[in-house]
């Protein structure tokens, strides 16, 4: 054992600042069935702050059957209660507590029940109490999120009225080398280096900024007046100018140097998520986040460009090399980072917050400035009185007629919650398990999914939704574990990303199909 | 008590005893012999009680599943608490197999039931014992012995009639995570492609060159590689670094701090260390609890027929948004294991034996370790023992044509021969064409 770090794994992933985030949040979970204990697990064992379970159920013997954190001896307690022992058994540093409380009454006391919380999550809440509950957080700018599990299938959606990040982390990066529009140190490096003067070790260790920055110079040279290699002749031209400059097919800074040509023709340009960040800084809110956005839409305007990440991937180059170029591109990132510092002093003085935002995160928004954005999510009342498709709404007849959509799921399961509603039991729950007794309940949902269809005044079908109602009248109302356990992984995650304001949340909707194995992420 | 029982399982039987407009109507017989198949006949193994077994153990336990055995060989580690949740400090150290099934025998086995472990190595064990489960699950986190288990249940189909044998199809399940990241499939022997089929899916290991990171560093990361690598071995020669030691560890990360700073290289420290010395891959609870659910879901299908099963490969990607995308992985013609028996490659004619092995070596599809090869007049080329391979080096340095037209030949053109391999569970047959280019 080379370390006695129990969180070692998941801080590679979110640092010790996402960690301590982590640590301060405080959950609220309405519901303690299999999906709300599965969810919670994930959330203890990486360590979150405290949770709180919110249900009045009393533990009954299906309940054993698919909820892990329930024991025999449990039979006919407080379900929360046990719920919440067995979770915090897993991690003394987690705290944890429960309510005897139905999610009705949780959601009637209003937002003095929830204005502790950095987060609620409701577990199988029916559409005219999740409308409710979505208010109350919308009011107290807390992230929502609500899960169904039925059967095979579920559905989770996210509600925050306005989550923004700076570490969107993406899968894989343009970078940030400024090999277009070099600034004057690194102009001055590049222009140091004599080729011709190199013998060949040294020649094969010039890093590929340096190769492009100069058969740039080249192609300009030749090119009159263009700027930048445009069209694929161009572009091919380039490519020529880079393998002149080679002495043999064996140096494989060069190899890299072709591989990244595409970023010395690239113009630079702020990408769309950051130009929404940087248009909306005048009317937003005094959080750290807009704080240093405000910052930064200033420091655009004076220099055209974001500050500079300062980090240089790894390539082909000698020590000494790589380490100048290094630290080229981290002091010029620095002389950013203080004028970005200088904006932010001046900002809070007029916002009179002095001193508010830790220099660490400003540090951390100037190194991903390239990827900050922020997330708007569609109320629910909206999505229930859905939106045209000229306004932004999701064009049901195209997703009903695609095989490989899962709107129709979505239709059935919205069809489930108002036959709840309704009745106050789940479709197919209280009869037999023959084709004639499940029929009554067939109808009555078909009906009840026709009616969600009228309400996109969409042209199709209802016969295009007939075999998910079918398989949800089914289901009855059954929460396979399997089922709970990959919603509720995915509902972990989807905590953490937001209290750790790390990576992009899913917008907003996600429809989970596990007969087979698909889910899909739309903007209900 | 069959009363109970059946309301314990209520969930799950509901499911079992409904007919579904999904599910294979000649294949699905909902009602009391599905479920009675599920409750006293399926037997699962699970290879793996770390992040993923853990999980998969539950979940199997959840689905009705009674009859689990667990396969796994390690300790458990302070860091695998985060995730594997079946373990407590108190455990560190112990075999994980023992403890995961003792927990889930302790909380759930009111429900009938019962999870038995085994620790030890998958190739510790033999057909006999495999040929016993209905099923297999792997939740492993290493390449070799997810290609072993696949081979192995492919080897394991008799086709002595000529067509496979039904009866001796047993499914794979398998899964794997990094991070944000995950996958799930089902295999199933002849009829799916395999596990290594999708070989060059997976990114290959990282490994710095020697000349790089003693000649030319420029990451934290030459650093520690070189004092693992070359440091260590001139420090103490002939002692094997290990990375479970926090001595052996500190003097790593101290002995590569030193290093960087004379290059001027920052940003050495020993979580770093750690990371690389052990090739930590970051892992969380999160995906390791949806993969291994999604992988259970498809057992319960596979098992019991009441939903179609999964065609054939999930891929999870939860770091911006969640996206997945789920399809058909294409069997590859010339995979080794379920391609058929042979594996036929055309080399120049001048290249040499050694080529031909780092070819087999090298190539993404293949990934051999230390492959042997013979010829039916005798050995080609012989990794082990020791004396056998000094008896065969000269070997390597010579030409294929030059070992063709030996007096005799070392082998012919097109002639089948044997490799074996430590990636590979039994023999595969190789044919090698000379080509003039
Ligand atoms: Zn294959």
């Amino acid at each position: 054992m080379a370390t006695s770090d129990k969180y070692d794994r998941q801080l590679r992933l979110w640092g010790a600042h996402g960690q301590r985030a982590l640590m301060d949040a405080k959950v609220c979970m309405l519901g303690s069935s299999a999906i709300a204990t599965e969810a919670l697990k994930n959330l203890v064992l990486p360590g979150i702050g405290q949770f709180t379970i919110v249900d009045s159920a009393k533990v009954e013997a299906a309940d054993l059957g698919h909820n892990f954190f329930l024991e025999e001896s449990d039979l006919g307690k407080l379900r929360s209660e046990a719920a919440c022992k067995w979770l915090l058994e897993m991690n003394p540093d987690v705290q944890g507590a429960h309510i005897d409380q139905d999610s009705a009454k949780a959601v009637g006391q209003g937002k003095e029940f929830f204005r502790h919380f950095s987060i609620v999550i409701a577990c199988q809440l029916t559409e005219t109490l999740a409308s409710q509950l979505g208010r109350l957080c919308e009011e107290l700018q807390i992230p929502l999120i609500l899960v169904t599990s039925l059967g095979f299938v579920g559905k989770i959606r996210l509600f925050v009225a306005e989550h923004s990040v700076c570490e969107t982390k993406p899968d894989s990066e343009f970078g940030d080398l400024r090999l277009t529009d070099p600034f004057p140190e690194l102009r001055r490096f590049a222009d140091s280096i004599d080729f011709a003067s190199l013998n060949d070790t040294e020649h094969a260790h010039v890093p590929y900024v340096v190769i492009l920055i100069r058969a740039l110079d080249s192609w300009r040279k030749r090119s009159e007046g263009r700027t930048l290699p445009k069209t694929s002749a161009e572009k091919d031209e380039f490519k020529d100018i880079v393998s002149k400059m080679r002495r043999s097919p064996q140096e494989a800074n060069f190899d890299e140097a072709l591989a990244n040509a595409y970023k010395a023709w690239m113009p630079y340009v702020i990408p769309d998520a950051v130009q929404q960040v940087l248009s909306r800084v005048a009317s937003a809110s005094k959080s750290d986040f807009w704080i240093v956005a405000r910052a930064v839409s200033q420091f655009v305007r004076d220099c055209g460009k974001l500050p500079l990440a300062g980090t240089l991937p790894d390539m082909t180059a000698s020590t000494d090399m790589f380490i100048k170029l290094q630290e080229i591109y981290s002091s010029r990132a620095d002389g950013d980072f203080a004028a970005i510092t200088a904006h932010v002093a001046t900002i809070q003085k007029e916002l009179g917050v002095d001193g508010s935002t830790p220099g660490e995160f400003v540090k951390r928004f100037c190194q991903n400035a390239l990827n900050c954005e922020v997330f708007r999510f569609r109320s629910l009342e909206e999505e229930f009185r859905p939106p045209s498709v000229e306004e932004g709404g999701v064009d049901l007849d195209e997703e009903l007629q695609d095989d490989d959509s899962l709107v129709a799921w979505y239709i059935a399961l919205r069809a489930a919650d108002r036959f709840r509603e309704d009745q106050n039991h789940w479709p197919g729950e209280l009869c037999g398990d023959g084709a004639s007794d499940l029929a009554g309940d067939m109808a009555t949902l078909t009906g009840l999914a026709t009616k969600v269809l009228s309400s996109y005044k969409a042209s199709v079908s209802v016969d295009s939704v007939t075999k998910m109602v079918e398989e949800v009248v089914r289901y009855g109302g059954c929460e396979l574990h399997t089922t709970s356990s990959v919603l509720g992984g995915i509902v972990s995650q989807e905590v953490v990303k937001l209290v750790t304001k790390q990576y992009s949340p899913l917008c907003n909707t996600l429809l989970f199909d596990g007969l087979q194995g698909k889910m899909q992420v739309v903007e209900m | 008590m069959p009363e109970v029982r059946s309301q314990l399982h209520g969930h799950v039987f509901r499911v079992l005893s409904r007919k579904s407009p999904f599910a294979d109507p000649d294949a699905f017989d909902p009602g009391a012999e599905t479920i009675s198949y599920l409750r006293e006949s399926c037997k699962v193994l699970v290879i793996g009680a770390g992040g993923l077994g853990c999980e998969i153990l539950k979940d199997l336990a959840l689905s009705g599943f009674p009859d689990i055995h667990v396969i796994d060989m390690d300790t458990i580690d302070v860091t695998n608490l985060n995730r594997q949740f079946l373990f407590r400090q108190a455990d560190v150290g112990k075999p994980k197999a023992e403890v995961a099934a003792a927990f889930i025998n302790r909380r759930l086995g009111h429900l009938g039931t019962k999870v038995i472990p085994h620790v030890g190595k998958i190739q510790d064990f033999d057909e006999t014992f495999y040929r016993k489960f209905n099923l297999l699950i792997a939740g492993l986190d290493n390449i070799s012995a997810r290609r072993w288990m696949n081979a192995t249940l492919h080897d394991m189909v008799d086709r002595t009639s000529g067509e496979p044998d039904p009866s001796t199809i047993i499914p794979l399940i398998d899964g794997g995570t990094e991070g944000f990241k995950g996958q799930a499939r089902v295999i199933i022997p002849t009829m799916t492609s395999c596990f290594d089929c999708s070989l060059d899916a997976f990114p290959p290991q990282v490994n710095y060159p020697l000349c790089t990171i003693a000649e030319t560093p420029r990451l934290p990361e030459h650093c520690i590689e070189y004092a693992l690598v070359v440091m260590w071995e001139q420090r103490f020669p002939g002692q094997k670094m290990n990375a479970d030691s926090v001595a052996d560890m500190q003097w790593v990360y101290e002995t590569a701090k030193d290093r960087a700073e004379t290059f001027g290289i920052q940003g050495v420290t020993y979580q770093l260390t750690m990371g690389v010395v052990k090739r930590i891959i970051p892992a969380i609870a999160s995906t390791n609890a949806l993969i291994s659910a999604a992988l259970v879901s498809e057992a319960l299908k596979v098992s019991t027929y009441c939903g179609p099963v999964l065609n054939s490969y999930m891929m999870y990607m939860g770091q911006t948004g969640v996206y997945t995308h789920t399809f058909p992985y294409q069997k590859k013609d010339d995979c080794m294991v379920c391609g058929g028996a042979k594996l036929t490659l055309t080399r120049p004619r001048n290249s040499t034996l050694q080529e031909l092995l780092d070819c087999l070596g090298a190539s993404p599809s293949h990934q051999l370790s230390r492959p042997s090869v013979s010829s039916t007049s005798g050995i080609v080329f012989m990794q082990n023992p020791k004396p056998i391979r000094q008896q065969h080096e000269y070997k390597l340095k010579m030409t294929l044509d030059e070992l063709t037209k030996a007096d005799p030949p070392v082998f012919a053109p097109g002639e089948d021969l044997t490799v074996t391999d430590p990636m590979l569970p039994t023999k595969l047959t190789l044919q090698v064409f000379l080509s003039d280019g």
